[in-house]
C-alpha cells in the first residue's frame, strides 16, 4: 500500500517536471568573449597568480654608517590623524563599511603576519606612524620622530591612548611592542628588524630605537604591520590568534566573524580621535576570486574591493567605481650570473645591456597590466614622487638593433641562449620576455619548475638569470635588496659601490642629495645589468561612488578604513 | 531493505578508513611547506623549523598518521594550521552551505534534465528532439566554472536580478537564501540536468518500444496515462541511478562554483587547503566529501532496490 502511495507521488512529481518542461527555459547561452568577467580572469597577470612568485625584497640590512649627522625632523600634519579640538564636531560614525579581501586573515597577532593582512589588522590595531594620500609618513600614535644620531630614532608618543582591554599607551608600552616584534620568532618582517640594538625609554611619552646602521625608513616601517602596537597584556605570550588587543578604531567581534569567510569589527567608543571612525561597523569577507571581488563592488554586495588586477579597473571605472592605487610592483629581469658562471655570455656586460635593449616595457605593459604600468625605465616609477628619477625615463628603451649590435661586439653575432625558469605563477610574463628576446636573438630555454621553487631555487645558483616582481619601498632598504641582499648569490660583490651610496644617503641632511645618491646607486644597478625594469605597477582598489576618504600607503594591499565615510 | 542498509553501512567503514589513508599520504606529497607558506619567504630557517615542529609535522611520517587517525574517529579532525580553528566548527559551518547548493544544482538537473528526456523520448526524430539533444551535447560540453561567469556577469552584473557573489556575511531569511543560491545552482546543474536529458531520452525510447506500451496503448489507454504510469517509471531505473553518480559530480563541481559566488562552502574550503598546504583542512574537507558520496551511495542502492523489485531479493 505505502510502495503504490509513494509510486504515486513519483508520479506527481515527474508529471510536475513535465509541466515544467513545457515552460521551458533560457539557457542563456550568449557568452561572448567581452564578458568582463571572463576577459579579466584569463587576461592578465591575476595579483594571486603572481603571489606564487613574488619575491618580497623589503629591507634585510642596512648599510654601513659613514658618519653620524645631526637631528631630522620628519613630522608632518596629517589630514585625520590628530585628534580634532575639543569644540570642533565631528561627524558621528554611520553605517557599514563592507570590505572584500584577497584571502582571509591567518591571524591578529602582528607580529605573526606579512603585510598581505594589513587590511584586517588595521581596524583594530594602531601605528607608530601613518601614510597620507601622497604617501608621506604622517603621525599615528607617535606625534612626533627625530633622529638624534644616524643610527638612532626617538619618537614623542600621545599620552591619552587607551587599549581595548582597558591598558593605557606610554612609552614604555612602545618600548615592550619594539621588543616584541623584534624578537618574535618567526616575525615574516623580521628584515625590519635585522639591525636593530635595542629600545630605551626616555620618559612617559619619548622614546628611542637604536640600529646597528642608519635606517631611514624606519618610521615609515612604523606605518605598518611591523609598526602596530599591542597591549601589554597581550605581551606576555598571549595567543592573539583570533584575539587581538589593539587600540584601534574599531573592536573584532569573534562572536559576528565566521573564520575564514568574513570578519567584523564594531565601533570602540573609546577612541582617541573619533574622526577616524566614519562607520560604525566593518566586515571584510573573503573573496580569494578576482571576478568575485570586482563583481561584488559592481552590484552593491560591498563597498571596497582590494587586489583588483590591472586588467580589472575598466570595467570597475565603467561601473561607476574609483580607483585607489598606489606604486608597488616592480616586475623586473633579475641577473645574478654577472661572472658567467652558468653561462659564460651572461658575464658580458654588453650580453645583459643587449637584454635589457631587448625589453620593449610598453608592450609588457600592454600585454601583462593593461596598459596601466609606468614604463620608466628607473627602479622608481613616477607617482612614487619622492623616489622617481625623470632621468631614467628612456634609460635602455627598446631598441633590438642596438641589442643585436652588442651581441655581436660581445662575440654572439649569432645570438646567445640563456636558461631561465617558468612556474605556472608567471608564465604570461615570462612567454612574453621569451618572444622579446627572442626578436633580438637571444633563445630563451624555459627551465619548467613548481610554483613557491622560483626564489629558493634562484638563491641556490640553479638559475643566473630569472623573472621576479619585488615590492617597492623606501630604496634606503629596496635597492640593496634588489640584487645584493641576498640576491648576490654568486658572492661577486660588484655591486659593493650601491651599499656606499645607500649609507651616504642614510645620513644626508638633505633630501635633494639623498634623492640624487639613490638615484646614482640605481645607475649602478641598472648599468651594470642587474636589474632589468620590464615596468611598475600598482596595488590597486577599488570603492564604491558612495565611499568617501579611501587611502591606500606605500606596502598595504586595503585602503585605510580611518576617516572613510559610506554615503547611504 | 535493513539488511541491505547495514551492509552497505558495514562496508562504509573500510571504505572510509582507505580513503583516509590514502588522502593522508597524498597530502604529503603536496610540495607547499605549510610552515615557510605560514611563516612567509623573511622567516630564517630556526623559524620556519619551530613552525614545522610546532605543526608536528617533523615526526615521522607514521606518528602523524596514527595521531590523525586516533583523534579523527573521536570526531577531532585537527586544526586549521592557518587559523587555529577547529577543523571540525569550520567544516559545521561549511557543510549547510553546500549542501543547500549541491541541492539546488540537483534540484535543477532532475527537473530539468527529467523534463527535457522524456519530451525528448516523446518525440524521438522530431524537431524538439534535435534541439534538446543538441542543448544537452551543449550542456555537456561546457565547464560548470564558464557557466558561472557568464551567469554572474549577465544576471547579476548587468541585470541584477540576483547577487553576484554570496551575501558577506551570510544570507539573512529563506529568500535570501533562494536568491544566492539560483545562479550557482543553476551553474552547477546545467551539465548534471544534460546528462539526465540524455539518459532519458534514451531510455524512454527503450521503453516507449517495449511490448506492455504497445498493447496498453492498442487497449485505449491515454498516451499520457500510458507515458505516466507505465513508461516514465520503467525508465527511471537508469536514470536514478545517473542522479546517484551525479551527486558525487555536482560536490566536484562545486570547488569551482563556489570560488566564483565566494561561496564559503566546502569546495572554496578544499580549494583553499590544497593552495596552502592546510593537510588538516584538507583532510577534514575530503573526509566529509567521501562520507557524503558514500551515504548518496547507500541511498541510492536502497532507491534502485525500492525501484526494481528483484534488487531486493
Amino acid at each position: 500500500m505505502t510502495g503504490t502511495h509513494t509510486r504515486r507521488i513519483v508520479a506527481a512529481l515527474t508529471a510536475l517536471s513535465l509541466v515544467a518542461a513545457a515552460c521551458g527555459g533560457s539557457d542563456g547561452d550568449g557568452a561572448t568573449s567581452d564578458s568582463t568577467a571572463t576577459e579579466a580572469s584569463t587576461a592578465e597577470s591575476t595579483p594571486e597568480a603572481t603571489d606564487a612568485a613574488e619575491i618580497v625584497v623589503e629591507a634585510e640590512e642596512q648599510p654601513v654608517s659613514t658618519e653620524a649627522e645631526p637631528d631630522e625632523e620628519v613630522s608632518g600634519e596629517p589630514a585625520t590623524t590628530e585628534a580634532p579640538p575639543a569644540d570642533e564636531e565631528v561627524a558621528a560614525p554611520a553605517g557599514e563599511l563592507r570590505v572584500a579581501s584577497f584571502g582571509p586573515v591567518t591571524s591578529y597577532n602582528p607580529a605573526a603576519v606579512n603585510s598581505a593582512q594589513f587590511g584586517y589588522l588595521i581596524p583594530v590595531y594602531d601605528t607608530l606612524t601613518r601614510q597620507n594620500a601622497d604617501l608621506q609618513v604622517v603621525p599615528g600614535l607617535a606625534t612626533a620622530w627625530t633622529r638624534p644620531e644616524p643610527n638612532i630614532w626617538e619618537f614623542t608618543v600621545r599620552d591619552d591612548v587607551v587599549f581595548h582591554d582597558g591598558a593605557a599607551f606610554d612609552a614604555q608600552v612602545a618600548v615592550d611592542n619594539i621588543d616584541y616584534h623584534a624578537t618574535f620568532e618567526g616575525n615574516p618582517n623580521a628584515g625590519t628588524w635585522a639591525t636593530f640594538v635595542e629600545a630605551r625609554v626616555v620618559d612617559d611619552v619619548t622614546f628611542q630605537v637604536e640600529f646597528a646602521q642608519p635606517v631611514p625608513q624606519f618610521p615609515l616601517s612604523m606605518s605598518l604591520i611591523q609598526g602596530m602596537m599591542l597591549s601589554p597584556n597581550a605581551l606576555d605570550g598571549a595567543d592573539l590568534t583570533r584575539s587581538p588587543q589593539g587600540s584601534g578604531p574599531w573592536v573584532h567581534s569573534d562572536a559576528d566573524s565566521q573564520a575564514g569567510v568574513t570578519e567584523v569589527f564594531t565601533l570602540n567608543e573609546n577612541y582617541w580621535n573619533p574622526a577616524d571612525q566614519g562607520v560604525e561597523r566593518i566586515s571584510i569577507t573573503s573573496f580569494p576570486d578576482n571576478n568575485a571581488r570586482l563583481n561584488a563592488l559592481i552590484t552593491g554586495e560591498v563597498d571596497v574591493s582590494t587586489t583588483i588586477a590591472d586588467a580589472q579597473i575598466d570595467a570597475g571605472l565603467d561601473a561607476g567605481a574609483e580607483l585607489v592605487a598606489v606604486p608597488n610592483f616592480f616586475p623586473h629581469i633579475l641577473i645574478t650570473d654577472r661572472g658567467g658562471e652558468l653561462n659564460p655570455a651572461l658575464g658580458d656586460v654588453r650580453v645583459r645591456q643587449a637584454i635589457a635593449l631587448s625589453v620593449d616595457r610598453a608592450a609588457y605593459s600592454d600585454a601583462i597590466h593593461a596598459g596601466r604600468s609606468d614604463t620608466s625605465g628607473g627602479i622608481y616609477p613616477s607617482n612614487f614622487s619622492q623616489f622617481y628619477w625623470p632621468d631614467f625615463d628612456d634609460k635602455n628603451s627598446y631598441d633590438p638593433e642596438r641589442a643585436r649590435e652588442l651581441l655581436a661586439e660581445a662575440g654572439y653575432p649569432d645570438g646567445v641562449t640563456i636558461t631561465m625558469p617558468i612556474m605556472p605563477a608567471i608564465t604570461p610574463p615570462v612567454e612574453l620576455i621569451v618572444q622579446m628576446l627572442g626578436a633580438s636573438g637571444i633563445t630563451v630555454e624555459l627551465e619548467q619548475i613548481n610554483n613557491g621553487e622560483l626564489g629558493p631555487r634562484v638563491l641556490s645558483k640553479e638559475f643566473g638569470i630569472t623573472w621576479l616582481r619585488a615590492l617597492l619601498d623606501h630604496p634606503a632598504g629596496n635597492l640593496p635588496a634588489l640584487a645584493i641582499r641576498p640576491w648576490d648569490t654568486f658572492e661577486l660583490g660588484d655591486l659593493a659601490e650601491v651599499d656606499d651610496f645607500v649609507a651616504e644617503a642614510a645620513v644626508a641632511d638633505d633630501v635633494e642629495v639623498a634623492r640624487e645618491l639613490y638615484a646614482e646607486a640605481a645607475e649602478l644597478m641598472l648599468d651594470s645589468g642587474a636589474i632589468i625594469p620590464l615596468g611598475h605597477a600598482t596595488q590597486n582598489a577599488m570603492v564604491a561612488a558612495n565611499v568617501d576618504g579611501a587611502v591606500m600607503g606605500l606596502g598595504m594591499q586595503d585602503p585605510y578604513p580611518h576617516g572613510v565615510r559610506v554615503e547611504s | 531493505m535493513l539488511r541491505l542498509l547495514i551492509g552497505r553501512l558495514l562496508a562504509a567503514i573500510p571504505l572510509m578508513f582507505l580513503v583516509a589513508t590514502l588522502v593522508f599520504f597524498l597530502a604529503q606529497a603536496n610540495s607547499v611547506d605549510p610552515a615557510g607558506s605560514i611563516l612567509g619567504l623573511d622567516a630564517s630557517g630556526e623559524a620556519v623549523e619551530a613552525k614545522r615542529a610546532e605543526l608536528g609535522v617533523d615526526r615521522p611520517l607514521l606518528t602523524q598518521y596514527g595521531d590523525w587517525l586516533s583523534n579523527a574517529v573521536r570526531g577531532d579532525l585537527g586544526t586549521n594550521w592557518f587559523n587555529g580553528e577547529e577543523v571540525t566548527t569550520e567544516l559545521k559551518d561549511r557543510i549547510p552551505v553546500t549542501i543547500a547548493l549541491a541541492f539546488g544544482g540537483l534540484l535543477i538537473a532532475v527537473v530539468v534534465g527529467c523534463s527535457f528526456g522524456v519530451v525528448a523520448g516523446l518525440k524521438a526524430g522530431r524537431w524538439q528532439d534535435r534541439i534538446i539533444t543538441v542543448a544537452s551535447s551543449l550542456g555537456i560540453a561546457m565547464p560548470n566554472f564558464w557557466i558561472a561567469l557568464v551567469l554572474a556577469y549577465y544576471f547579476a552584473v548587468k541585470l541584477g536580478w540576483f547577487p553576484a557573489v554570496w551575501p558577506p556575511g551570510g544570507p539573512e531569511g529563506p529568500l535570501e537564501w533562494i536568491e544566492a543560491l539560483v545562479l550557482p545552482s543553476v551553474a552547477l546543474g546545467v551539465a548534471a540536468s544534460a546528462a539526465i536529458a540524455r539518459q532519458t531520452r534514451s531510455a524512454m525510447i527503450g521503453v516507449l518500444q517495449r511490448d506492455y506500451i504497445r498493447t496498453a496503448l492498442a487497449k485505449g489507454l491515454p498516451v499520457r496515462r500510458v507515458v505516466s504510469r507505465h513508461a516514465i517509471r520503467n525508465a527511471s531505473i537508469p536514470v536514478v541511478t545517473l542522479i546517484g553518480f551525479q551527486v558525487s559530480a555536482l560536490l566536484g563541481g562545486s570547488l569551482f562554483v563556489e570560488l566564483i559566488f565566494n561561496i564559503p562552502g566546502l569546495g572554496s574550503y578544499g580549494v583553499d587547503a590544497i593552495f596552502r598546504g592546510n593537510v588538516p583542512a584538507l583532510l577534514g574537507f575530503v573526509m566529509v566529501i567521501a562520507l557524503v558520496v558514500v551515504l548518496v551511495n547507500i541511498a541510492l542502492d536502497l532507491s534502485y532496490a525500492w525501484l526494481n523489485p528483484k534488487v531486493r531479493g
